[in-house]
């Protein structure tokens, strides 16, 4: 059997409540910042206001540089972040943190005030008083150094800036770098589309004769199916994409990579990117043409720079794992092997998601290449099976309730923001009867057996079990931690549509898992919720639940 | 007094986002349709990769 019962469910000890305050902490402040940007909107460029109106202008390049900052920054803190929460934990061991969250919320509740009288206007309402931009200015940094010190005090602030100076530096290079890049790409992006549209429309006349091209408006096409080539189509943000990525992937995994060999990657990565977006546009007009030209600007316009940009990334995985140019395997033991346990919970969602990716781009509105995705997730399945026939799936009745409860709030939450329970019916009508019923049985099996049991070994079996413990086979790796409880049951949420309810699904299912310490239990409460949801849709017409 | 603030926050932090962005309407199934996926899908390759352990 090779998963174990749990062994202990007592929080780690050294961490203290500081993850789940800090969690609390940085949705708190997320969702402020959201509230305040989508509320308001700054005056917009004109040369005819004062410079701290121009400067207010530029707020959405403030957020990109303080995210990619911050991105930056928590990369590399990444191998001290236990640390830093461990002394984070001794430093607010007696520590009042909860007046700061009044002071915050207080301080906070004056910035919208400040902003709504400030900004209230809406875009491009005249001129904006000093005086309120100041206010905001004083309101917003009050919020801000309430909010550090409702998550440690000033000195262990102090502390951490000093040992991590040269992390904060790098982090601010970076994230200045990379909207120095984005400034640069979005100024001269007209030669690059220059290029895009010579190759894409050499590679289009291999098939087609009427191609028509107006390179002074970065129009072309067809004398059927017309683009224009915007700045985000002429490549530069697969090039940024492709860029952030090798840096990072580079720079986490130096150790398993030869360098200084592998930075050769950079040029190929961002020729290859580009390239890629050329035979993008190029099959974009070919599908417009031949096929058809809702699919072409739909489904595959959206979704087809996802999956290149996705296919050359996992080329260079490949590449510098088995290429020898790249890859510092002589450092490895030889006799190492990918875990197999590994394979059997994550290679199947990697093809689930996968196939859904590439059927999304071939897809515009109904769903129609669902069945695609469940037989080839039902095949990998049965590929491994022989490993998950070693596994204890015993599960409890408990599970069923704790199923049925996902279900409620579920359905709770969706009432709250109901769909259109037309669609799903309309896309199912294109299809023949006999077509339709096969489509909603594999619907019902996918969404019932194969999605929760695919899901759960991946987020239930790896993914809580990996945040709890470096090596998620071994019995510490069950215990209960609020980090790999509260982040696994998020990143459920996140990859739902519903957000809310997927988070709080995820947290039922962790529950589950964590009872008995059997997979089997989440994967059965899974099962129940999907399996009740089925039901509302066929039994009672709620197919918005399914579109 | 602690646990009331913290349940506030995150009672607010929902409230507001709720507020900003419209909760959006979904099948009960992971959504393809955002870049999330295809962060997901690298994600999942690289952690894949990396549980090495000793060849039996």
């Amino acid at each position: 059997m090779l998963l174990k019962p749990a062994t202990d469910l007592q929080n780690s000890g050294g961490m203290g409540d500081v993850p789940v305050r800090w969690s609390l902490l940085i949705a708190g402040l997320i969702a402020e910042l959201s509230f305040l940007t989508v509320r308001f909107h700054g005056p917009g460029l004109s040369p005819d206001k004062v410079w701290w109106v121009q400067l207010t202008a530029h707020t959405h390049d403030y957020l990109s540089i303080v995210g990619a900052f911050a991105g930056a920054f928590a990369v590399l803190l990444a191998p001290r972040l236990k640390l830093t929460i461990e002394s984070a934990s001794q430093a607010t061991a007696s520590y009042a943190w909860w007046p700061w969250v009044l002071l915050h919320l207080g301080a906070f509740a004056g910035l919208y005030a400040a902003a709504a009288a400030t900004f209230g206007q809406g875009p491009g309402a005249g001129q904006i008083p000093a005086d309120g931009l100041l206010a905001c200015l004083a309101a917003g940094l009050a919020t801000l150094v309430f909010w550090l010190l409702a998550c440690a005090p000033m000195a262990w602030w102090g502390a951490l800036v000093a040992r991590e100076r040269r992390s904060l530096a790098i982090a601010f290079i970076a994230a200045m770098a990379a909207w120095l890049g984005g400034q640069l790409a979005e100024m001269y992006w007209r030669p690059l589309a220059s290029g895009t549209l010579f190759l894409a429309e050499r590679l289009l006349r291999l098939g087609y004769a009427d191609v028509v091209s107006d390179p002074a408006h970065f129009n072309f096409g067809t004398s059927e199916f017309l683009v224009n080539i915007a700045p985000e189509c002429s490549g530069y943000e697969g090039i940024g994409l492709v860029t952030v990525f090798l840096a990072l992937y580079l720079w986490l995994f130096r150790s398993v990579i030869r360098l200084p060999h592998a930075l050769l990657l950079f040029p190929i990565g961002i020729a290859a990117v580009w390239l890629a977006n050329v035979a993008r546009i190029a099959l974009l007009v070919a599908i417009g043409t031949s096929y058809s030209a809702d699919l072409a600007a739909g489904g595959f316009h959206s979704h087809a720079g996802w999956l290149s940009f996705v296919g050359l990334a996992l080329g260079f995985i490949a590449i510098t794992h088995r290429m020898q140019f790249f890859s510092a395997n002589d450092r490895h033991d030889p006799g190492d092997e990918i875990n197999p346990i590994a394979t059997a919970l994550l290679v199947p969602f990697l093809v689930l998601m996968g196939s859904l990716m590439i059927t999304a781009a071939f897809t515009q509105g109904f769903d129609r290449l669902y069945p695609i995705r469940i037989v080839a997730t039902v095949a990998t399945l049965l590929y491994l099976r022989a490993l998950y026939a070693q596994w204890d799936w015993s599960w409890s009745w408990d599970s069923v309730a704790i199923g049925a409860a996902a279900f409620i709030v579920w359905i709770a939450l969706a009432r709250l923001t109901p769909g259109d329970d037309a669609a799903l019916p309309a896309g199912l009508a294109s299809l023949g009867t006999s077509e339709a019923a096969v489509w909603i049985g594999f619907r019902v099996f996918g969404s019932v057996f194969i999605v929760p049991l695919v899901e759960e070994m991946a987020f239930r079996g790896y993914l809580l079990r990996r945040l709890a413990a470096s090596d998620f086979t071994a019995p510490e790796a069950r215990r209960f931690t609020w980090t790999s409880f509260l982040f696994s049951s998020v990143a459920f949420g996140l990859l739902h549509g519903r957000w809310l309810a997927g988070t709080l699904a995820g947290m039922a299912y962790a529950l589950a898992v964590y009872r008995r310490g059997k997979l089997g239990d989440a994967v059965v409460a899974h099962m129940i919720t999907n399996g009740l949801i089925a039901v509302s849709v066929l039994a009672a017409g709620a197919w918005s639940l399914w579109s | 007094m602690a646990k009331i603030i913290s349940l506030a926050v995150a009672l607010m932090s929902i409230a507001l986002t709720s507020a900003a962005y419209a909760v959006p309407v979904a099948a009960p199934e992971i959504d393809a349709t955002s870049g999330l996926a295809a962060m997901s899908v690298l994600v999942g390759v690289l952690a894949w990769v990396s549980e090495r352990r000793r060849a039996r």
